[in-house]
């Protein structure tokens, strides 16, 4: 963990195996990672301020990708438990039941909520296309999914903290590029800073509170 | 840094062997006659002897060490699993051997997803040695999903090269 104000770093985990996929809890407290330490992927919540780890997913299955909902209470992870990965959904506490969230298609990973929990950007792949897709949970439950990139390899969509953009990787050549779409799909615009390989974008939480 | 500390170690016990055999040379005893020293033995053809260190580079299913994958799949293919008895074996006769079995993904889809695929396929390896008389101790598994591709091309036949897990001998014997 690196502390930004201070410039000062702690090594929070390094357990056997995968040590991966950190998410700051909305409230900064904990942390959602993905460990790998009893012999497959699952994910922990770490209490930062003790280092207590709670096992909140665990299947035999990969469990990866933690992402949290706004509220704080649940966290939304990739798993492919029921053959293919899809995303779903656990009480951060642990101890719950785990539900499915995404329904569509053989490939749904690495989701990313908007502030208002209503939109998950996801991953939504076949064998020759990914793109980012976003499921959109204003008006049912199940909600509808609506692709908003084109691919081939788009990967790690990031909301806008207003909700209205997703920033994502895309590959172009042999190089990872910056693409920025709206959550509707309508626009779609490379975001370019001279050479180098763009990979896992993330907006930053400088935001005026 | 375990291997650099070994070698170091033996490095250090190689200069006390030669400061020994110095002392040894000094010592004013009757050396016996010089015998004329004979020829190096020439290494035995690697043969069925499973503790000869040659046999790792000349024995086809020894020195083939890459497990390939279907997409987003960790089954060991069939094509694959004659390789993985012979290293079982080679360690099963050699228990100081050890080896890192090093998971790979293509580049599709999400990076941590990968992580665990690659994990994953290191794992089968493993349980497919365990199963033919390796033991635990000797094997460490280690994933990179994505990110250490051999071939970089963005289409079927590279990212079947990049689907796989690589065994790294640590020690051989």
């Amino acid at each position: 963990m690196h502390e930004v104000s201070t410039g000062s770093r702690r090594r929070l985990t390094s357990y056997k195996g995968i040590n991966g996929a950190p998410a700051f809890s909305p409230d900064g407290r904990q942390m959602a990672l993905t460990l790998s330490k009893d012999g497959n992927p699952d994910i922990y919540v770490m209490d930062i301020a003790s280092g207590r780890l709670n096992r909140v997913a665990s299947h035999y299955s990969i469990d990866t990708e933690p992402a949290w909902m706004p509220n704080g209470q649940e966290i939304l992870f990739t798993s492919d438990r029921a053959g293919k990965p899809q995303i779903y959904r656990v009480s951060a506490a642990g101890g719950g039941s785990v539900s499915r969230v995404t329904s569509v298609g053989d490939y749904n990973t690495r989701a990313n909520v908007s502030f208002d929990g209503r939109k998950i950007a996801m991953v939504q792949g076949n064998k020759n296309v990914y793109r980012i897709a976003v499921l959109d949970r204003e008006r049912s439950d199940t909600g509808t999914v609506r692709v908003i990139t084109s691919g081939p390899l788009d990967e790690s969509p990031s909301f806008a903290p207003n909700a209205s953009m997703v920033l994502y990787a895309a590959r172009e050549g042999n190089r990872g590029v910056l693409y920025a779409a709206s959550a509707d799909g309508l626009v779609k615009q490379k975001l370019t800073f001279g050479d180098g390989d763009v990979r896992e974008p993330a907006w930053g939480p400088f935001r005026p509170r | 840094m375990n291997t650099s500390v070994r070698a170091l170690l033996i490095a250090l016990s190689c200069a006390v062997a030669v400061g020994c055999a110095k002392k040894e040379e000094v010592r004013p005893e009757p050396t016996p006659a010089p015998t004329p020293t004979p020829t190096p033995t020439p290494t035995a053809p690697a043969g069925d002897n499973w503790t000869d260190v040659a046999l790792l580079a000349s024995k086809p299913c020894l020195v083939a060490r890459t497990a390939y994958f279907d997409y987003d799949a960790s089954n060991v293919r069939s094509e694959a699993q004659e390789m993985i008895r012979c290293h079982a074996r080679w360690l099963q006769n050699n228990p100081g051997a050890r080896m890192t079995l090093e998971g790979n993904a293509d580049e599709r889809g999400s990076r941590e997803y990968n992580l665990g695929l690659g994990e994953r396929r290191g794992n089968a390896v493993r349980d497919l040695l365990l199963a033919n008389g390796a033991s635990s101790a000797q094997i460490n598994v280690v994933s990179y999903g994505e990110e250490r591709p051999v071939c970089t091309m963005s289409d079927d036949s590279c990212w079947s090269k990049n689907r796989r897990t690589e065994i790294v001998y640590t020690v051989k014997q």
